[in-house]
């Protein structure tokens, strides 16, 4: 009767207590909880910390050092892996608008070159410009009563002006042929007009894709936690049309986003015209419940709260992982 | 100073084993005494208790990991001080959020009277912890032993707090099979 104790939480709690060593060892608080600790102001606390115990070779075999160190060492890899995951949606920006910056940097750069080489512009530009003078200095003459440029002044004016302009010209360069290799640029110059429009297209498309891409990552590493196949908690074939008629919208895999948590719900996110639906359920219970937004705001369905509490519960962690991850809603909604 | 060496002060019943203890074991024992009570005098109070225990356990014990004999002696006196303390009312701190967590698993059909052996109760937590996977492990003992709050074990494990809500939860659903299925209740 001695070993004999009421069987209630603290009992419980104090049996904890008493429980191996090295799991007391194992399950040492870090960084995180030493610091959340120490905020609190501990009283007169020795300047002994657990972390200059990892240093000390204590010869013990199985000591702390030696399960505290590959600790420290996975936290790290762990917390590592989960940094890439939260700024892969920053980076990908990044990377768009750094390619935006460049590709309008190069249309610049290439105008800028048409300004000071192209002779298509430039002559463009001259024609209307001499169109514009030649109106100009006909509303002139006539102000001042003198009479237009005959048709063969006008012949002398340009065979003067081609002397000129040849003058310019390099050695065994006429006038012609400077003209005729200024036309052969215009093509070129069209082309890399259309090649910049592809471009420009393409970067349009590399934002979605980008996006696209994040945010199956992010699944893909939420999926990788506890499951190598992202679709073995779908539901059996007999039970999908049940899934979809609760649902209300297609589960097609093609067309559909999963997320699946460590406790065995999955969601499943369909985005048509501009609504993103989310369903929720598991293997046993099939739908658990529906919902649908049309921005970063979810709406729960009637049908969260209907079910028993463990499918609520499961729906309720889903859908605070969706809102508390506003990246991934952002770029799901934004992607659709 | 070597864990060997504290051990061997005590066994020697020298003063200098208990400034030793202090000096190296002082804040990770203040760190547990502080998140069961919350209260700065009463922790002090654990934390030098705890010295006394020490004291008083070695000789005859010889512990293999200081470390962890002297969190435990800490963790047992905090507890029972809390418990002094707080006979009639719910203090501050995770104690009480655990405490009500792990009523869950005592529950016994509708039984109030229920009394347990403390070896076999002692036992069906050794096969329940073994039965999970490391990180899990790490999870319920973070909170039920270092009595951590799930924000803390959420930044420590660096998952959501929702996650680590919903991992405790199933964990003590299996907790409370495993109690009922060794039939520790008697």
């Amino acid at each position: 009767m001695k070993d004999r104790i009421p069987m209630n939480a603290g009992n419980l709690m104090k049996a904890i207590g008493d429980i191996d060593d090295r799991y007391i060892l194992e399950a040492e608080p870090g960084k995180a909880g030493r610091t959340a600790a120490e905020d609190r102001e501990i009283p007169e606390l020795s300047e002994t910390s657990p972390v200059s115990e990892h240093k000390e070779p204590s010869g013990q075999s199985e000591g702390p050092g030696v399960i505290e160190a590959s600790e420290i060492r996975e936290n790290r890899i762990v917390k590592f892996r989960a940094g890439i995951r939260r700024y892969a949606g920053l980076a990908a920006a990044c990377l768009v608008l750094l390619a935006a910056v460049s590709v309008w940097n190069i249309q610049k750069n290439d105008r800028m070159k048409s300004d000071g080489n192209g002779a298509v512009y430039e002559k463009q530009e001259t024609e209307a410009e001499e169109a514009k003078d030649a109106a100009a200095y006909e509303e002139d003459a006539k102000e001042n009563g003198q009479a237009a440029p005959t048709a063969q002044e006008a012949d002398e004016n340009k065979a003067a002006y081609i002397a000129e302009d040849s003058a310019e010209q390099p050695a065994g360069q006429s006038a012609d042929q400077s003209f005729a290799e200024d036309m052969v640029v215009q093509p070129a110059e069209d082309s890399h007009a259309a090649e910049m429009m592809e471009l420009e297209e393409e970067e349009v498309y590399g934002e979605k894709e980008l996006l696209t891409e994040c945010a199956t990552e992010y699944m893909k590493e939420a999926v990788k936690e506890e499951s190598e196949d992202p679709y073995e908690l779908l539901p059996e074939a007999d039970d999908l049309a049940e899934a979809e008629h609760i649902a209300g919208f297609s589960m097609d895999l093609s067309k559909t986003d999963l997320l699946n948590d460590s406790s065995g719900f999955t969601a499943v996110f369909r985005a048509e015209k501009g609504t993103l639906h989310i369903a929720f359920y598991d293997q046993t219970v099939k739908v658990a419940a529906v919902t649908k937004t049309s921005g970063s705001e979810l709406t729960p369905s009637s049908a969260a709260v209907d079910q028993e509490k463990k499918q609520i519960d499961g729906y309720q962690y889903l859908y605070e992982i969706y809102q508390e991850d506003t990246e991934l809603s952002e770029q799901l909604v934004k992607v659709r | 100073m070597l864990d060997e060496k504290i051990i061997e002060l005590y066994w020697d019943r020298s003063e200098q084993a208990i400034t030793a203890s202090d000096q190296k074991y002082g804040k990770y024992c203040s760190s547990i005494a502080w998140r069961i009570l919350y209260d700065k005098e009463d922790t002090e109070e654990c934390v030098n208790d705890t010295w006394l225990h020490a004291w008083n356990a070695i000789p005859p014990q010889r512990p293999k990991i200081l470390k962890a004999f002297l969190g435990k002696i800490t963790r047992n006196l905090s507890l029972n001080l809390y418990e002094k303390r707080h006979a009639s009312r719910r203090g501050g701190g995770e104690t009480p959020a655990c405490l009500d967590e792990l009523e869950e698993c005592v529950g016994h059909e509708g039984r109030t009277d229920s009394y347990v052996e403390r070896s076999v109760l002692n036992g069906a937590l050794q096969h329940f912890l073994e039965s999970l996977s490391e990180q899990d492990r790490k999870l319920f003992v973070q909170r039920y032993w270092y009595a951590l709050s799930v924000k803390e074990i959420s930044e420590e494990a660096d998952m959501g707090e929702s996650a680590v809500k919903m991992k405790l939860l199933r964990m003590r659903e299996k907790l409370r099979t495993v109690l009922e299925r060794e039939e520790v209740y008697v």
